[in-house]
């Protein structure tokens, strides 16, 4: 049986249509410019020397995009504010062993 | 950090090598004090008068390409791989991969540093603002770099359950390191040319503020400001959201350098906007910790090293604000080439990042060296001088530089811009040879703490001593 103590789990509708609405039109933005960067790519020669910099960023935010998901992963966003918690009580006791010893 | 410390957890003396974060430090101000003197030998040169003609391996022309590497690699990386060794053992309650390693990345990075001034002393520099390395150091930066990340990043990933954001910023810095510096030393010197690599430049000169630099300090500023606080952060959600947005709006922005180039107007309009965003995330980690101070705000004026870190935080909104003005095209047309962006990059690397090493210097060496300041009032002048002096150089460049846009903008002759000019580096020198003294204040009174340190003494009874902070 689940403990009464567990946060609620279930997602507020209300943050799902925000998301909704960050997130439609910045897809659609971003296939859109990544359609013309493919034009480019397969246009003038004039603009593919701007590919460096772009494939660059692409690049480093596939990266980073792994990287979040690593992150949800590992529950980085459920209690979100442990760490901070955490880290403070070990500063604390590592502090008094050093004073002890 | 979902791990507390347990009956079974190591101790300070099992993570922490104390002996080499010190030896860092002192790495660390001895190439301030050569790049500060750097840029005083080419600041006399604005003024006509080079005190060194007798050799061209003095020239301050090449004396200014040691004043810019020697703060990125010398200071600021010694600064930043010195309170790594403190930081991210204690956080990860394990110690780095290999402490023989970390003496050895600690030399060989000392070597690369040194060599890196005689290369660019001897001219052979590249032709890339901070990546003037000369070609057959890079391959040896970059294998440190890589051992440094190894060596970090083993105890980072060990780390079991969501990570205190503090890792999360140092895990990145040392990915984004490596890439960041493969890119400008490699790229534009064996595999693009032309205005792509205009291009890569301009996103190398940023990332290695944004994606190395900034990094680290701001991972060093969530560590530190909580602990001087005596308690956590007031949202580590919400710096969480500054992480992110980092990583993903700064890598665009370098492209804000080279504005009204031939580089394609999407590209530019591209890095402008990336730059305005990230304002957004700026203000969120402001917000963060004005709000960390809320009802211990008095502890700002009494506690030094706290001092230093809001006076830093206080710069980077600053630096941050004016970035997101002057990569507006208007502004830019007005600032372009002039002394308003040096007064610029000198708030970003002194007021803000150079600001936060000292005052984490100022809080770690009485706990490193087990004693108190030599002098803790020298200690109070040393930062009235650096944050004195660098407002005074700052807002005296800015200043300079917008004389210097109008000049331009009227269409005048050059030297009628030189003629403004005149004043206004006469205050930089100034304001610089300030700076410098007060860099020479702290590192004799480091050298009179060292002195008296019980280490020093052989006094092992006092050795697990905890000194107040200052």
């Amino acid at each position: 049986m689940m403990s009464t103590n567990q946060p609620n789990s279930r997602i507020p509708l209300w943050t799902w249509i925000v998301g909704a609405a960050v997130l439609i039109p910045t897809i659609l933005g971003f296939a859109n410019k990544f359609l013309d960067l493919i034009i480019i790519a397969q246009g003038d020669e004039e603009g593919a020397f701007a590919l460096t910099p772009m494939i660059n960023y692409l690049l480093a935010t596939a990266g980073f995009f792994c990287m979040l998901m690593y992150a949800v992963t590992q529950g980085a966003f459920h209690d979100i504010n442990a760490p901070s918690h955490s880290m403070f009580e070990n500063e604390l006791e590592l502090d008094r062993r050093s004073a002890n010893s | 950090m979902s791990t507390p410390a347990t009956a079974e957890s190591p101790r300070q003396e099992n993570l922490v090598d104390e002996r080499l974060v010190f030896w860092y430090f002192v790495a660390a101000l001895t190439y301030m004090l050569i790049s500060m003197l750097g840029g005083i030998l080419m600041g006399l040169q604005l003024l006509r008068w080079n005190p060194l003609p007798i050799s061209e391996y003095l020239s301050p022309g090449r004396w200014r390409m040691v004043h810019t590497n020697a703060i990125a690699y010398g200071f600021l990386a010694n600064g930043f791989l010195g309170m790594m060794h403190w930081v991210v053992p204690r956080l990860s309650l394990r110690p780095v991969l290999d402490k023989r390693l970390s003496l050895f990345i600690f030399a060989a990075w000392q070597v690369v540093v040194l060599s890196t001034a005689v290369g660019l002393l001897l001219g052979e520099a590249q032709g890339l603002e901070w990546g003037e390395t000369p070609v057959w150091i890079d391959p040896l930066a970059q294998a440190g770099l890589l051992l440094v990340a190894i060596n970090f990043g083993y105890p980072i990933i060990k780390v079991k359950g969501p990570m205190y954001v503090t890792l999360w910023y140092f895990l990145a810095a040392l990915v984004w390191t490596f890439l960041t510096y493969a890119m400008g030393n490699f790229v534009p010197q064996y595999a693009v040319t032309g205005t792509a690599a205009g291009a890569v430049g301009g996103l190398f000169i940023h990332d290695l503020v944004g994606l190395f630099v900034t990094p680290m300090g701001w991972g060093m500023m969530y560590y530190f400001v909580p602990i001087l606080l005596k308690r956590p952060m007031w949202s580590h959600g919400l710096s969480l959201v500054g992480f992110w947005g980092l990583a993903f709006f700064y890598p665009l922005q370098g492209i804000h350098h080279f504005l009204y180039t031939p580089i394609p107007m999407f590209l530019q309009y591209g890095a402008v906007l990336s730059t305005i965003a990230l304002e957004f995330v700026v203000l969120t980690v402001i917000i963060n910790f004005v709000g960390s101070l809320k009802g211990t705000g008095m502890l700002c004026l009494s506690n030094l090293p706290l001092r230093y870190f809001y006076t830093g935080i206080t710069f980077y909104f600053l630096t941050c604000l004016q970035c997101a003005l002057q990569t507006t095209m208007t502004f830019q047309a007005l600032i372009h080439f002039t002394d308003w962006v040096v007064g610029h990059a000198h708030m970003v690397m002194f007021g803000v990042f150079s600001m936060w090493i000292l005052g984490m210097m100022t809080y770690l060496v009485p706990r490193l060296l087990k004693t108190d300041w030599y002098s803790e009032e020298w200690c109070y002048w040393h930062y009235w001088i650096s944050a004195g002096g660098l407002m005074l150089m700052a807002g005296d460049l800015i200043l300079g530089g917008l004389f210097q846009g109008w000049s331009w903008a009227a269409l005048q002759p050059w030297d009628k811009s030189i003629t403004v000019s005149h004043p206004f580096w006469a205050v930089r020198i100034v304001a610089g040879v300030l700076m410098f003294l007060a860099q020479v204040l702290l590192s004799y009174n480091l050298y009179k703490t060292w002195q008296k340190s019980p280490l020093r003494l052989g006094d092992e009874t006092l050795t697990n001593v905890v000194p107040a902070t200052t």
